[in-house]
């Protein structure tokens, strides 16, 4: 059976928020690590840029807390991403327009994938990554 | 190392429900010659594309990825389509190709319609995941 908290935890709910903006930091760097290690397959100067509009969005819940894209904006959320508001954290890494069919190809393109190697590569390491930003942003929290 | 893309063609080639949508049209990589019709001819056809294959470091296993593109006459169809080779290959468990094994495969985003920039055709993407050894396991 489920119970609350004794009377002797303090429960520190300010801390708690620290722990998720901490996560949610980690988790963008890790997502920009990606989008860095991607490789277009038309980059520039080739395809000028085509496909070198990389960029990443981190929520926590249904709240933007970061964004980051190559051409220096703040990129779009994507329609396919759906953003909740329950405090879930996630961090969304992708590329624009035509990168898609770059990625899985068309009927007259062979698929040239770049973004799946990407994160797979990445991914292994996530914890080494996020590891010192989380670290860090604990630290400042106290 | 073996490559599973045969395997998962296969699997989705010889189930009856992708059969019936698709009379063995299931490719590797690329569309087969005469796949592709131009707009009010279009035939139902699916094009299975390798994103990745991830070997794991201490163990004969790998995890590979793959895009699943189901091409439709329609939108509708092309959905249709995705269903089936989804429930065909969706958490579906250990089973034995000749020596190769699967061990486990699932569809990890479902699926996302589209139209090819190309020919208009509608299709639905989906990624699948498998997980099998590297070696013979027979």
């Amino acid at each position: 059976m489920a119970r609350g908290p004794s009377a002797r935890v303090v429960l520190n709910r300010a801390a708690m928020r620290a722990v998720q903006v901490a996560i949610a930091d980690g988790l963008f760097e890790v997502a920009r690590t990606i989008v860095d290690v991607a490789d277009p397959p038309d980059a520039t100067p080739f395809g000028v840029g085509l496909v070198t509009q990389g960029g990443v969005l981190a929520y926590i819940g249904d709240k933007k807390v970061g964004g980051w894209s190559q051409r220096g904006t703040q990129p779009k959320k994507p329609r396919a991403v759906k953003v909740r508001g329950r405090g879930e954290i996630m961090a969304v890494a992708g590329f624009g327009f035509p990168g898609r069919f770059q990625e899985t190809g068309t009927v007259h393109h062979a698929a040239q994938p770049f973004l799946t190697p990407a994160a797979n590569r990445t991914v292994d390491h996530a914890a080494e990554i996020m590891a010192p930003i989380v670290a860090a942003e604990l630290r400042k929290a106290g | 190392m073996i490559d599973l893309t045969g395997k998962l063609l296969i699997e989705l080639r010889d189930d009856t429900e992708v059969d019936a949508l698709v009379d063995g049209r299931v490719r590797g990589f690329e569309p087969a010659p005469g796949d592709v019709k131009p707009k009010g001819s279009y035939q139902a056809f699916v094009v299975i594309v390798a994103l990745d294959t991830v070997r794991m470091s201490r163990a004969p296993v790998q995890r590979a990825t793959y895009a699943i593109r189901c091409y439709g006459a329609t939108p509708q169809a092309a959905m249709a389509l995705y269903g089936a080779c989804s429930d065909t290959l969706h958490n579906i468990g250990p089973r034995l190709h000749a020596d190769t094994g699967i061990y486990i495969s699932f569809d990890t985003t479902g699926g996302t319609a589209e139209k090819d920039i190309d020919t208009g055709q509608p299709y639905v993407t989906f990624i699948a995941e498998l997980i099998a050894p590297t070696q013979v396991v027979a």
